[in-house]
């Protein structure tokens, strides 16, 4: 009798022991959770929004490729300037206004690549833009609110070699201005 | 009687001195003139919108669109020829500097490369500028 009481009171002691184990170390782990958990909860938000921005910069640039190999009808401009709104808007969102500056904010180096992989486009927008007023021989008012459009998307360094091939060809390739605006 | 005339002669030459002195100063007029050989353009405003013809202007301006600034200057000689350039990005802060000084009586000096970029902007509102009249 004496035997079973004491194989009793040792499982019981060990049961006990397992209990409380197993308790603290529920309670310490539900001690450190929120400090993980908020670490990770940020890591993904922030790698939500990089994902939500390049998908944004992915969908403007795609569609202004489509739209260049498709003109719509209603282009009789014959210049693709339509989805230079698109890009607008959806550029700012998508790097973080790096569309203006050399750099984003963030320092992201695949958002600055991004940025100036869209500054190139605006860039060979306005080329276009240009030489289509060179073949027409005049310099309008809505060349040159495209043209003002496109600046704002290109890094500074963009924005000043386009400009070069605009007052290259006033100065140069009897491009004349004929509206009120400024070049 | 022949004091009196005296007088009143002296009377009026001071009087003409006088006149003459509130309208002296040093006056420059200078309409604009264009090299596009050297790429360098000058005149003072006042005296461009005054010439004869209708061609003539000069001037520098600076405009912000998207949240982006842009400076330009440009020109037009009476032979109605024109020429323009633009401020490269970074010196736009220091041009915009230089426009601050700007009043109706400026004159502007300025030059440009192969590129349209301007070079040198020379804006002067000294007094010895004719100001701009309707």
């Amino acid at each position: 009798m004496q035997a079973t009481t004491t194989r009793f009171s040792s499982w019981l002691v060990i049961f006990l022991s397992a209990a409380v184990g197993a308790a603290a170390a529920l309670g310490l782990g539900s001690w450190n959770e929120p400090r993980w958990a908020h670490a990770v909860e940020q890591r993904l938000a922030e790698q939500s929004a990089l994902l939500d921005r390049e998908r944004l910069l992915i969908e403007a640039l795609s569609g202004s490729v489509n739209d260049l190999r498709s003109p719509r009808p209603e282009w009789n401009t014959g210049r693709a300037c339509v989805t230079l709104e698109q890009l607008r808007s959806a550029l700012p969102a998508a790097t973080g206004e790096a569309g203006s500056k050399d750099l984003p904010p963030s320092g992201d180096p695949k958002a600055a690549a991004a940025a100036a992989q869209a500054g190139e486009h605006a860039k060979d927008e306005a080329a276009r833009i240009v030489e289509s007023a060179v073949s027409a021989g005049s310099w309008t008012d809505q060349d040159a609110t495209e043209f003002h459009s496109l600046l704002a998307l290109m890094t500074p360094t963009q924005r000043d070699e386009a400009q070069s091939a605009l007052f290259k060809a006033l100065n140069e390739r009897n491009l004349k201005r004929t509206g009120h605006s400024p070049p | 009687m022949k004091k009196a005339y005296v007088a009143s002669g002296l009377a009026a030459a001071a009087i003409a001195l006088f006149a003459a002195s509130a309208f002296a100063g040093e006056k420059n007029h200078i309409t604009v003139e264009l090299n596009t050989t050297t790429r360098t353009a000058y005149g003072s405003m006042g005296d461009a919108r005054a010439s004869s013809d209708s061609a003539q202007y000069i001037g520098c301006s600076l405009s912000e669109n998207g949240g982006v600034l842009t400076g330009l200057c440009e020109v037009e000689d009476s032979g109605q020829h024109t020429a323009s350039c633009y401020i490269p990005s970074a010196q736009l802060n220091a041009f915009a500097q230089v426009l601050a000084t700007q009043t109706t009586a400026a004159y502007f000096y300025f030059q440009w490369n192969a590129s349209g970029q301007c070079t040198y902007v020379y804006s002067s509102s000294e007094s010895v500028w004719t100001p701009m009249v309707p």
